[in-house]
């Protein structure tokens, strides 16, 4: 039997301090990030006219960039895909009458390279109003989920689990915010689909943690509730490990072939998957555990 | 779960109906790849471009045979043209259309296409019903199209309380005499919302004729429209095919004498000068005017009312006084006048001033100065047969009522203009036939104006403005100065299907060329490859016999998460491509529970057989609790996504529900054939 853990037994809840320090480090910083450099949304959210062209002779953003001077070009950068030519992204602000702009851009990157015609491999125009409804959406979808999820979890386990749930995918949102901001990547559409399942998939984590010591506190009647959670913890470990690295590989295939359109997805689902099986570990339980003894403090006090 | 026999035949039957649902896609999927060589070396053999045919091939209105027999090819070519389409549109297209309904339709961000979100203007028809528009009304229709950006408010209700706050009574503007507000708004709501239901009619005659396969017209909302074009391979064609008004409108051009002066005036107005002088009256023609004795463009011939004016050589129409064609004179003398050339006949502007007499134009001040019953208006196009290799564009003055629109039309038509004439012979054309009182109408107006000009409008936009030399009362006109057939073809389908009620905004597109689509279609091909390849080595490598069974049970997972997708005709895109990739991470998460917990279960002493059933026992609670949890979310996206997170949690949802089956009956199912046999004593795991 090949296995990457023997018996393991360690104690993952008196680290828990420590987990939280690092965490909150990210977080913190990365919230400053978001807050001085402004969230990186894309068209989806804030409205604008994204034009995707490939020259026959490839150029350079650069050199496409002056072409385009004359005009209120907003950004104009090189996407590269894997194996494929690479494709020249203009990115323009403005949304209304984006027929004429794109008429007006076609022209001028005729004028400017008339020896190397493009093609204009894709268009995306949102309006403002578009982009303000469909953040709007995005925001109703985030709390309709979140909300649900609550319910389901306190009717399955008890409200304090719930609550330690949340927190742990509060957690792993927050932390994979704060890379995206690092690293520069937009909020698109597609991106807010891999946040949602982020949140599926870190509950997946705690879950299988969850019922675990939930059998385990039926069974185990003479350990404590923090050596019953780093039991629990160390029996569904390889689960955990294994799993996270089936669907890791999957969402690194993915990041690598699956081109410009779901690079930003696949890399929100990569982080996510991280912090989700680390948040389930570190946070979801220790949560639980917190919020127990603290009531039952309370409960000795009274 | 009863005895092993019935769930093997229940597996059994899954795949026979996973299969039965699969073939058409696949079958498709061979056809389509095939159907693209086919065009590609029709288009090669018979010389007709690509993009044409792609779109027309199979258009009973479109004489493809007779267009390679007219054409120049020489007769092996034509012969072979002509075979090849008639195997496209006979046996070929028929066994494409017995699969396409059955397979697994791709999204546009696969097969390329477009995807436009039209926004009917209701804000355009309120402020043309109403029946005076004065400052009131004006700041009221201001204020509600600020609030209409910046929030999604129900236009009436906001209408209303707008009203209210001014106390202005909405019977001013519209309804009956002694109509209450609130009924005049329940009007109004109703008058809105049949004309979003005339533009999604108006647009489905237009796009059916624009002839893309499978297009799709749906409602988003109270004001929005959607449509999706698969395709399309000439964005820009598309685009204003379904964003023109198509409002068609014949009407006179003012005068010389009064264009001049109303120029003049404008002139005066935004140099300083006071107007109010004696030089005001619009007949004062002796003011710094443009000369109005020019000659005059190109005659309009009986029954086909052809020409664009002439351009007659511009420079010498000017008054002295003028400052002469420089643009560079803006401000101080003649601000206005200064940037245009030509005479009062044929008002001409560089392309490059354009912008600036726009604004002069629409400025409020100077749009009082403009009569009431007169409008300027532009060209369609830009001339630049000056001999100085210029773009100017032209202006018009044309009366603002209109003596006849497209509603009188009977039919319109796109061809090759014949004859002699020079504007319309070999050059595309419409012609435009009138009903019967359409007909009447045109030869009374022509009638009464010979000697006028008479201005074809289209969207506001004058598109020729040919000079009435006599009655025209054969019923019909034409239009020309029109750029190539495909427009003339747009145009004629545009003016047949009518104008739409309401101007009409794009607020969201989303175009995917075909090379764009093609290079995702082989990302998902190549993802899909070598996540599936990653996964079941690795299950191999740490599982051994028990990870090749879950990798079975993970291949029967994507096999009918597929054969759902076809089974319900459902859509796949770029992003479903990643929820089936996500699903074979996750497929195997339910295995791995089982194996770890049997595991356990071995570590403990237990008996191979022992050690499964409580192993599955214990694992399902966990696999449900696990999977409702990404359901739940799933499911959320589905309901409240839109375009690309539909798709995602679309198979996302549906590989969650295949996962459960396969890893709770399939799995199992296994196991039980592999114990019930013989008793074992270990078990590869």
């Amino acid at each position: 039997m090949f296995q990457f853990f023997k018996k393991p037994n360690i104690d993952f809840i008196s680290h828990r301090q420590k987990a939280l320090t690092v965490s909150s480090l990210i977080i913190i910083a990365g919230l400053i990030m978001m807050i001085i450099k402004g969230p990186n949304w894309s068209i989806d959210f804030k409205g604008g006219l994204d034009i995707q062209v490939r020259f026959e002779q490839p150029l350079s953003d650069g050199q496409v960039r002056a072409a385009l001077s004359g005009m209120e070009v907003g950004e104009v950068k090189t996407i590269s895909s894997l194996g494929h030519q690479d494709d020249i992204l203009i990115r323009i602000k403005e949304s209304s009458n984006s027929a004429a702009l794109q008429e007006q851009i076609a022209a001028s990157l005729n004028s400017a390279f008339p020896g190397n015609p493009h093609e204009i491999r894709g268009v995306e125009v949102v309006g403002p109003k578009v982009g303000r409804e469909l953040r709007q959406q995005a925001l109703i979808s985030a709390v309709v989920a979140l909300v649900l999820l609550l319910i389901y979890i306190s009717w399955r386990f008890e409200f304090k689990f719930a609550v330690g749930s949340i927190a742990a995918l509060t957690h792993d949102v927050l932390i994979t915010m704060a890379f995206f901001t690092f690293f520069n990547y937009e909020f698109s559409l597609s991106v807010l689909a891999a946040f949602l399942t982020l949140i599926g998939f870190s509950l997946n984590d705690t879950i299988v943690i969850y019922d675990r010591i939930r059998e385990n506190l039926g069974k185990l009647r003479q350990m404590n509730l923090a050596q019953i959670m780093n039991q629990s913890i160390n029996e569904t470990l390889s689960r955990t490990v294994i799993t996270s690295l089936t669907v890791f590989l999957t969402i690194l295939v993915l990041f690598i072939f699956g081109g410009p359109v779901l690079r930003g997805f696949s890399f929100a689902m990569m982080v996510g998957v991280i912090t989700g099986t680390y948040s389930s570990v570190f946070i979801a339980a220790p949560v639980v555990l917190e919020w127990s003894e603290r009531t039952a403090l309370k409960g000795k006090k009274r | 779960m009863k005895s092993v026999r019935s769930r093997l035949i229940l597996v059994a039957i899954l795949i026979g109906l996973g299969g039965y649902y699969l073939y058409p896609t696949i079958r498709y999927d061979k056809l389509s790849d095939q159907e693209e060589q086919l065009i590609t070396e029709l288009s090669e053999v018979s010389q007709i471009p690509l993009s044409r045919l792609a779109l027309e091939v199979y258009r009973d209105d479109v004489d493809l045979v007779g267009e390679v027999k007219a054409s120049s090819l020489d007769e092996a070519a034509k012969n072979d043209a002509i075979e090849q389409l008639q195997y496209l549109r006979g046996d070929f297209a028929a066994k494409i259309q017995e699969y396409r309904p059955m397979a697994i339709k791709l999204g546009l961000d696969l097969q390329g296409g477009m995807y436009l979100v039209l926004e009917v203007d209701i804000l355009d028809q309120l402020r043309k019903s109403a029946a005076t528009e004065d400052e009131t009304l004006v700041r009221i229709l201001d204020e509600l199209e600020r609030m209409t950006i910046e929030q999604d408010v129900d236009i009436f209700q906001a209408l209303g309380a707008l009203a209210a706050r001014e106390n202005a009574s909405l019977n001013r503007y519209w309804g009956e005499p002694g109509q209450t507000d609130a009924a005049i708004l329940q009007d109004l709501e109703e008058t809105a919302e049949d004309a979003i239901d005339r533009v999604l009619e108006i647009l489905r005659n237009r796009v059916d004729q624009f002839g893309v396969s499978e297009p799709s017209i749906s409602k988003l909302g109270s004001r929005r429209i959607a449509l999706e074009l698969p395709g399309v391979k000439d964005p820009l064609r598309a685009r204003e095919l379904v964003g023109r008004t198509a409002l068609l409108e014949f009407k006179l051009l003012a005068d010389n004498e009064r264009t001049s002066s109303v120029l003049s005036r404008l002139d005066a107005a935004i140099s300083g000068v006071d107007t109010a002088g004696t030089n005001t009256s619009e007949a004062s023609a002796d003011t710094t005017a443009l000369a109005s004795d020019t000659t005059m463009p190109s005659d309009l011939a009986a029954d086909t009312d052809v020409a664009d004016t002439g351009v007659t050589a511009a420079e010498e129409l000017f008054g002295e006084d003028l400052g002469g064609a420089d643009a560079d004179t803006t401000g101080g003398q003649n601000p206005l006048l200064s940037l245009m050339v030509g005479g009062a006949s044929d008002i001409l502007i560089l392309t490059e001033n354009r912008g600036q007499v726009m604004r002069y134009l629409s400025s409020r001040e100077n749009e009082r100065l403009i009569p009431g019953d007169v409008e300027f208006l532009w060209s369609s196009k830009t001339v630049n047969n000056l001999g100085d290799g210029k773009e100017y564009w032209r202006l018009y003055l044309v009366k603002k009522q209109s003596d006849l629109t497209g509603s009188k039309l009977a039919d319109a038509r796109s061809s090759i203009g014949s004859g002699y004439d020079p504007q319309s012979a070999g050059k595309p054309i419409v012609s435009m036939d009138f009903t019967r009182e359409g007909g009447r109408i045109f030869s009374r107006v022509t009638g009464a104006n010979v000697g006028k000009r008479l201005a074809i409008v289209l969207d506001n936009k004058v598109f020729m403005a040919p000079n009435l030399r006599e009655k025209i009362s054969g019923g019909s006109a034409i239009i020309t100065g029109l750029d190539d057939m495909a427009e003339a073809r747009d145009i004629a389908i545009v003016l047949r299907a009518g104008a739409l009620p309401a101007p009409v905004q794009i607020v969201e597109e989303r175009t995917v060329g075909p090379s764009l689509g093609h290079d995702s279609v082989e990302a998902g091909k190549i993802s899909l490859t070598l996540a599936f390849l990653a996964v079941t080595i690795f299950m191999l490598l740490y599982y051994r016999l028990s990870g090749g069974i879950a990798d079975v049970a993970m291949i029967l997972n994507v096999f009918l998460l597929l054969a759902i997708l076809g089974m319900f005709h459902f859509t796949l895109t770029m992003p479903g491509i990643a929820g089936i990739i996500l699903t074979i991470g996750m497929a195997v998460d339910a295995n791995v529970l089982i194996f770890e917990r049997i595991r356990e279960e071995l570590r403990l002493g237990k008996t191979v057989r022992a050690a499964i059933d409580t192993g599955f026992a214990r694992a399902i609670v966990t696999i449900v609790d696990a999977n409702i949890t990404t359901a739940i979310a799933g499911v959320v996206l589905l309901i409240y996504g839109t375009g690309p997170i539909k798709g995602f949690a679309l198979t996302l949802t549906i590989g969650i529900s295949v996962n459960l089956f396969a890893a709770i009956v399939f799995t199992r199912t296994i196991y039980d054939l592999l114990t019930s046999r013989r008793q074992l004593k270990t078990l590869s795991i």
